[in-house]
């Protein structure tokens, strides 16, 4: 465990990158949606008409906006990162233990920022009846859901990132290339699966109800996870 | 120095077993880097690791501490493995010469968070070398010059007090100035805190004062393994008019000659012995001792058909 | 800096170096000599070549180990020396001159008249 923790200090350290820069991607995407409806809002008249509201409601910006930032940040701790810790002594177990623990803090801190925004968009709906968390896909912005569900997406990117990373380092730029198109790949098929069967998915939907997308999100975080720990353990300096 | 006159053994802490590698291969494809390394590391010694650029002394270094793979064959350190061997690689320190760190560490980040990797870190050494080689505190790394990153290098490496320390180059981008200085610092921790160091070289001659044992790698083989002063009595050099130096060098093997108008320089294999003084003052032909530079470059102009030779 | 004139053992030459000193009356009887940390820092080498230097002396006598507190020159070390070098003279100082004196074709009297001209 103390050798963990050295890793997670290490990981730490890197102020900027563990604990400001995702969480301040959320608030500037939040600013970018309260910017944009505006903008509508200068056609359309202040607060949004209904059917507009009804799109907000349907935002899914945060979704696109964080795993990004947090994948590269992922692919530069396992590339970096491990460099250091190697150097340092460290395992390649413990390396990745620690920042693991790590990439949780990260996400944590993401779901505090996310409460945050979430209870100033609740108590002034930004004044317009724009939505930016409080959608359909966070269950209308209940907040354990939007935590919760902000962690994950926070830790899968993370955790992706990280399985990249270590595969540029076990195996090179080609079997990187090769892993990100396979998981485009899967992520496309599943998207066409669902856009071929809509009922099977929206009966699952309704069967799994508001927590459908974090409890899909746990499935992936664990697959991330488990491929990044295993792709360490091949990596090289 | 803490105490002008302190008076201990410079070997006073309990020496570890030291490294031991056996039949060591290393691949990347098809190009065989290391090719069946047997070599031992003794304890508590400082052994410089020699060859020309390319021939695996990075690579060797990387997989004795399994930050690269090997291929085949074994490493003990104090008797153990020490692949992903946490209680083992603690105890050591290799910061690589193109070492990366995360993108906002600084030196002032890194030697504050050293100390948790290393129960041995020497924070008093750390604030007294940062400033001495002018290392930028809250620079990133990544905008370090050369010259800083392995001032940086320095400064962890000697104040980890890691009882396995590596260095790989370890002054490249030092002006003469701070080379010097890191000489004097690695003497001096060397002296007050004993420890295993590698440290891969090609400034031979100027690093080789603070050798104890020299070990050459030559086409991915280890070619010379000696005490520092054995290997510099494995050759000596005549210089004087060809058929006379010719006449003293006799039957032994000849390593490497230069010619000079009438004038004629030989390596010649094998330690000098009185008879050879004799003979070499009688024909006004000069005896010197090989410097460590010239041995490296003499043996490494040999084929490696018989590299393999001992001291 | 690095105490080698001729290719000889750095010891060596760092035990002579030390052994000049002394002779000089720079390290007086019962003084310390410098530690092996000391000189190993000093003259950036190896501290097993300072230490190395250092029992050279001591074993010669011309200097002690006085547990815990340091190295210190012996009442007789000074001429403990004198005597080494008196031995060494000959083939260190005479035997080259010789050597040289008669590549430049100069005579015993030319050499005899040389020396009365530094030590009249």
């Amino acid at each position: 465990m103390q050798y963990a923790r050295r890793n997670l200090a290490l990981y730490l350290t890197n102020r900027l990158n563990s604990f400001v820069v995702a969480p301040a991607i959320l608030v500037l995407v939040a600013i970018l949606t309260v910017v944009i409806g505006l903008i509508i809002g200068i056609r359309t008249g202040l607060p949004l008409p209904q059917p507009v509201q009804d799109g907000f409601q349907a935002n899914l910006a945060v979704f696109w906006a964080l795993p990004g930032f947090l994948i590269s940040h992922g692919a530069l701790t396992a590339n970096r990162g491990f460099a250091g810790a190697l150097a340092f002594g460290s395992t390649r177990r413990n390396f990745w233990a620690g920042t693991a623990m790590g990439f949780m803090i990260t996400s944590l801190v993401v779901a505090a920022a996310g409460l945050v925004i979430l209870a100033a968009e609740a108590a002034t709906g930004f004044g317009l009846g724009i939505s930016f968390l409080t959608i359909q896909a966070l269950g209308d912005g209940n907040p354990l859901i939007v935590a919760v569900t902000l962690f994950l997406l926070s830790l899968m990117s993370l955790f992706a990132g990280m399985s990249f990373g270590g595969i540029y380092r076990a195996a090179g730029v080609i079997w990187t290339v090769i892993s990100i198109v396979a998981v485009v790949l899967v992520a496309l098929g599943l998207l066409a699966a669902i856009v071929a069967w809509p009922d099977l998915w929206l009966d699952l939907a309704s069967e799994l109800g508001r927590w459908g997308i974090p409890l899909g999100l746990v499935v992936v975080t664990l697959i991330a996870g488990l491929a990044s720990r295993a792709v360490v353990r091949y990596a090289e300096i | 120095m803490s105490s002008p006159v302190r008076h201990t053994d410079y070997r006073e802490s309990a020496p570890g077993q030291g490294i031991r590698i056996r039949n060591l291969n290393k691949s990347f494809g098809k190009k065989h880097v290391l090719r069946d390394i047997t070599v031992d590391f003794a304890p508590d010694r400082v052994h410089g690791l020699l060859g020309a650029n390319g021939v695996g002394k990075t690579t060797l270094m990387s997989v004795i501490l399994n930050h690269t793979f090997r291929s085949s064959g074994e490493v003990l350190i104090d008797g153990e493995d020490p692949r992903e061997n946490a209680r083992l690689l603690e105890r050591t320190c290799f910061v690589h010469e193109d070492q990366k760190f995360h993108d906002d560490d600084t030196p002032a980040s890194l030697l504050r968070i050293l100390p948790t990797f290393y129960p041995t870190w020497d924070t008093d050494l750390a604030e007294r070398l940062a400033p001495r080689f002018k290392l930028p505190m809250s620079t990133r790394t990544t905008k370090l010059s050369r010259g800083q990153r392995s001032a940086l290098a320095i400064v962890i490496s000697l104040a980890a007090r890691a009882p396995y320390t590596f260095m790989d180059e370890p002054y490249l981008g030092l002006d003469p100035g701070h080379r010097a200085l890191f000489y004097e610092e690695f003497a001096r921790a060397m002296a007050e805190h004993p420890r295993t160091v590698i440290l891969s070289t090609h400034l031979i001659d100027e690093v080789s004062d603070l050798l104890e044992n020299v070990v050459m790698i030559e086409d991915g083989r280890v070619t010379v393994d000696a005490d520092i002063d054995d290997a510099r009595d494995s050759a000596f050099v005549l210089r004087g008019l060809e058929p006379v130096v010719r006449d003293v060098v006799g039957a032994r093997r000849v390593l490497r000659e230069y010619r000079l108008g009438n004038i004629l320089s030989v390596t010649v294999d094998g330690t000098a012995t009185a008879e050879d003084r004799r003979r070499a003052d009688a024909a006004n032909v000069s005896l010197e001792p090989v410097t460590l530079q010239e041995l490296v470059a003499a043996r490494g102009m040999r084929g490696t058909d018989d590299a393999e030779m001992s001291v | 800096m690095t105490p080698r004139q001729d290719g000889r053992p750095i010891f060596m030459v760092l035990a002579d170096q030390i052994a000049d000193d002394i002779l000089q009356g720079n390290y007086p009887v019962d003084s310390a000599v410098p530690s092996t940390n000391e000189l190993a820092a000093f003259y950036r080498i190896n501290p097993a070549t300072a230490g190395k230097a250092l029992g050279r002396l001591v074993d010669q006598g011309v200097v002690e180990r006085r547990r815990g507190i340091g190295t210190f020159v012996a009442a007789d070390g000074p001429d403990i020396l004198r005597a080494q070098r008196r031995e060494a003279f000959h083939e260190d100082f005479i035997q080259p001159a010789v050597a040289e004196a008669r590549r430049l074709g100069l005579t015993l009297d030319d050499m005899v008249a040389l020396i009365r001209k530094v030590s009249p």
